[in-house]
């Protein structure tokens, strides 16, 4: 077939496609049902989160995770789109890193040395490590689905921002259980979590991504 | 008058994007030199049918992502970074290893749109893969330049149908590609 011919066919199909956010966010929002269904089935929220939500400590850890997440998916986005550089969204996920470097420092300020190990190490590291990724697997999988409409020229890339979108949104879920409220637990536990989800995503990126 | 062409570019993917099928084909004319010139430059050793296969799969790629390009962007380095894409892939599923740096095509001058291009090989072997009537219309459409009207008329099919079984057989086509060119 001639170059000029497949121009011609090419050129008569003009039916539309959406573009990737409007697959990601109907998705996303199928997947948070499921995930959001997961967590009242499994754990719900803490006896205490009213009360809780009126200390600052607490407004931080509620903060962080839905700030860490839409930085995530405008990155992911992007990543999505051939030529588009993650510009700003770059700052914006540091910035989100820096919060938590704070809360860390401010925390570690303090508290007394003494105090540092129990904060730290708190009494559900098991139950972070394992609710944070499973929340976060049907998020993942929605955000590979509509991410693979995109075109990504670095799927790695856009496979582990998915996770880190995915396990920033679970983390942001899981916190409403979770009464570890100290920088030092949710800064390590946390990360840690969603760190894994990000690594998944990023071995799932060249596979599911190729276009 | 210089005409600009990363202007035009921009115009002629909008009106594209909103259905007009004479703008999308003049953005593709225009693009198919600018490809083939980007794919023989890296593409030496391909000869020039193999490289023609390769340019039509950078088309198929660009007409298969075309909503990844946003409104009043410009185009062209959208286009070189799905290029720079599609002609790796090309060669790596071809066994070969290449590097194609992006800022190389800065200096790319389109290959001149001959006459009559090299006839290319696997798209027609992807073609004859489709069932046979998507296959019909994309000949129709294609190599006997009919409009989706005629071919609707043809086949007594009303023309969105033509339109939807035509986008549907494109879609197919990308992923029997993948599939068949391995």
């Amino acid at each position: 077939m001639k170059t000029e011919d497949l121009i011609k066919a090419l050129a008569a199909d003009t039916a539309p496609e959406p573009p990737v956010e409007r697959r990601l966010a109907p998705a996303l929002a199928l997947a948070g049902v499921v995930t959001l269904a997961g967590f009242l089935v499994a754990l719900g929220p803490r006896p205490d989160l009213w009360a809780a939500l009126g200390d600052p400590q607490v407004l931080v850890k509620h903060l962080i995770w839905p700030l860490l997440a839409v930085g995530a998916v405008g990155a992911a986005l992007a990543a999505a789109r051939p030529a588009a550089g993650l510009g700003s969204w770059r700052l914006w996920l540091g910035a989100v890193a820096a919060l938590v470097g704070v809360a860390v420092a401010v925390e570690l300020a303090a508290l007394p040395a003494e105090a540092w190990g129990m904060a730290f190490f708190g009494k559900s590291i098991a139950a972070c490590l394992t609710s944070i990724p499973l929340l976060a697997l049907p998020l993942l999988a929605a955000s590979l689905y509509a991410l693979a409409s995109g075109a990504s020229t670095r799927p790695r890339l856009a496979g582990a921002l998915a996770g880190l979108a995915s396990g920033a949104l679970a983390a942001t879920v899981y916190a409403f259980y979770c009464n570890e409220d100290s920088p030092l637990f949710y800064g390590t536990w946390y990360t840690l979590g969603v760190l894994a989800v990000t690594g998944l995503g990023a071995l799932l990126g060249p596979r599911l991504l190729r276009w | 008058m210089k005409r600009d062409r990363a202007a035009d570019w921009i115009s002629w993917l909008s009106a594209a994007n909103r259905g007009d099928e004479v703008a999308y084909a003049r953005f593709l004319r225009e693009a198919a030199p600018v490809i083939r010139g980007i794919v023989r430059a890296r593409g030496a050793g391909l000869g020039e049918a193999g490289g023609e296969d390769v340019v039509q799969e950078v088309l198929m790629a660009v007409h298969a992502k075309r909503h990844t390009w946003r409104e009043g962007e410009p185009v062209q380095p959208w286009l070189y970074a799905i290029a720079r894409y599609k002609v790796v892939d090309a060669f790596r599923r071809r066994g070969r290893r290449v590097s194609v740096p992006i800022e190389d095509f800065a200096e790319v001058l389109p290959a001149p749109a001959e006459p009559d291009p090299t006839e290319a090989s696997d798209m027609a072997r992807v073609i004859d893969a489709l069932d046979e009537r998507s296959a019909a219309i994309v000949r129709a459409i294609g190599l006997d330049g009919a409009s989706v009207r005629e071919t609707g008329a043809q086949f007594g099919m009303t023309e969105t149908a033509v339109r939807v079984a035509l986008h549907r057989a494109m879609k197919r086509l990308a992923i029997l590609r993948e599939r068949m060119i391995e």
